[in-house]
């Protein structure tokens, strides 16, 4: 069977699969706002204890984050 | 700083994560890394032999150290073992870290690390008892192993997944977008690459580029471009530098990698219009490669005397430089008129170093430096990495160099239709140079498992965190 036959069709599903993707995530107002993710990666807190006490400070990543870079 | 984590929190309840969930993951973590590391050092301890058989064909000859045996045993163990095992590990930090919540199932993570390690020493053995798929590169595991591969991204896909549906805010931040695009897209092409209809002649050809390429570029570079977005911002305490042009190279990656298989063929009986659009394709991905590469040297602009003081973020650094130079590489290789000399040439094997190991490995490593001290709370210490960054960097750098110089020669040799045996001889220097490049890469190796073995082994400590201090406080 010559491959290009199913090479053809099957990356045409594939390519209306990554369009279908692509407008979900539009649609899910996951490209509306694309400077304020850019943070997530700093905004890690520590777990809390089994008490449910925090640690003091464990929020404060996000304050000391370089102000030079993210204006 | 306008953005609070209330604002980011616009989805339902995400489970409130304990010390336990944490504890959980660090462990995950652990075993991935320690399972990646051991066969990073079989894998390559393999191909530092076969690096010295190029000038010493007779060394241990015998029949399960032949060539033809141990070269697709230290490919796939390099790529299945250790770069695939490293990056999944990676992956669970950094999408359970980035959406805020904890693990779906810590189940299906020791599930899918048992997955991967069955493959791989399935795959080693029956490779080496000479059981394989013949020529078809990086897919050479009979197609029964190939399968239990399969269900281990299938596996990890799943969880990955179920773990974003339950983030903290509302974004799925981009390193998730590239650990998902990059698991999926490696579901489908294992799959294209076991389906027995096409497995002959020309079609067969079509598949090996599709999967080749595919395997390398919608598997290791996704996966090591979505730990970048995690491990440079953390490591420096600075986001990204601009989220829109990530999303930009995410795409545009998408578009164009998947078509560019069939330039590994060029000159072939295939069809010149799919050579035609793999090289095209093969120039668009300038666009994500210059787009992401600036973006991460933008993030760390203005911190080069960090870069010295923390090795972390120079083993990402030397891995962001190899896949800019790399990949730029990879589309000039595909241009007809270059490819016409290196064809078959060591440079092709000098380039795949310069990507999957100065790239995709540094990344790894980068990463594993930055994010597990973060999990069990030990450092390395900071000769050892030192140590291992040098060694490794000074290795890839005259692996890299000597095989395109001579690559490049030999091609020559061979475009002016010299005697094949000249060309040997030309090589000769340059073959021993990557021996030695060799010796110090592995030598690299070892000093990277008695840091993975301070950064594991024992109880959690509460080492200093790798995270580097923002400009105002720290300078």
């Amino acid at each position: 069977m010559n491959a290009l036959l199913i090479l053809i069709p099957v990356t045409l599903v594939l390519a209306i699969v990554a369009v279908g993707i692509f407008f979900w995530a539009v649609n899910h107002a996951q490209f509306e706002d694309l400077d304020s993710p850019k943070v997530l990666p700093l905004l890690d807190e520590e777990a809390p204890h089994k008490d449910g006490r925090v640690d003091a400070g464990s929020r404060a990543a996000p304050a000391s984050v370089d102000k030079h870079a993210a204006s | 700083m306008a953005v609070t984590v209330q604002d980011l929190s616009r989805t339902g309840p995400t489970p409130i994560r304990g010390e336990q969930d944490d504890h959980e993951l660090s462990s995950i973590f652990k075993a991935y890394t320690v399972s990646a590391t051991f066969w990073l050092i079989f894998g390559t301890a393999v191909g530092l032999l076969l690096a010295f058989k190029f000038g010493a064909p007779d060394f241990w000859a015998g029949k399960y150290l032949t060539f033809g045996r141990l070269r697709p045993i230290h490919t796939n163990d390099v790529f299945y073992g250790w770069a695939s095992i490293a990056l999944v590990g990676t992956a669970y930090y950094v999408t359970v870290r980035s959406c805020g919540t904890k693990l779906y199932s810590t189940a299906l993570a020791w599930a899918g690390l048992w997955l991967f390690n069955i493959a791989a020493i399935a795959g080693t053995i029956a490779l080496d008892l000479g059981y394989n798929w013949g020529d078809l590169e990086y897919r050479e595991w009979p197609w029964p192993i190939r399968l239990v591969f399969l269900a281990a991204l299938i596996v990890t896909v799943w969880n990955i997944l179920a773990t974003i549906a339950r983030r903290e805010s509302q974004d799925i931040y981009l390193s998730n977008w590239y650990i998902v695009g990059g698991l999926l897209w490696t579901c489908i092409i294992c799959l294209v690459a076991v389906l027995p209809w096409y497995q002959y002649g020309l079609g067969q050809v079509t598949i090996s580029g599709y999967f080749m390429h595919n395997a390398v570029g919608m598997w290791f570079t996704p996966l090591a471009l979505g730990l970048f977005y995690y491990a440079i911002p953390k490591v420096l305490n600075r986001p990204i530098y601009s989220y829109a042009l990530g999303v930009l190279a995410f795409w545009t990656n998408l578009v164009f990698y998947p078509m560019l298989g069939a330039h590994h063929f060029l000159f072939s009986p295939l069809p010149w219009w799919l050579q035609t659009t793999a090289i095209i394709c093969s120039v668009g991905m300038l666009v994500p490669v210059l787009g992401g590469g600036a973006n991460y040297l933008l993030t760390m602009r203005g911190r080069y005397h960090g870069r010295i003081e923390s090795y972390p973020l120079a083993f990402l650094f030397v891995g962001v430089l190899c896949y800019v130079f790399g990949s730029m590489q990879g589309t000039v290789e595909a241009l007809r008129s270059l490819q016409a000399i290196w064809h078959f040439t060591s440079f092709t094997v000098g380039h795949s170093h310069f990507t999957m190991y100065g790239f995709v490995t540094f990344a790894a490593w980068g990463g594993i430096y930055a994010l597990l001290p973060l999990a069990t709370g030990k450092r390395p210490g900071q000769l050892g990495m030192a140590v291992h960054f040098w060694l490794a960097t000074t290795g890839v750098a005259i692996y890299v160099i000597s095989l395109s110089i001579g690559g490049t020669i030999q091609g020559l040799d061979w475009v002016h239709g010299k005697p094949f045996i000249q060309s040997v001889v030309d090589m000769e220097p340059y073959y021993l140079w990557r021996g030695v490049g060799g010796i110090l890469m592995f030598l690299s190796h070892l000093v990277f498992v008695w840091n993975v073995w301070r950064m594991t082994a024992g109880k959690p400590g509460d080492a200093p965190s790798p995270i580097m201090q923002s400009e105002e406080a720290g300078a």
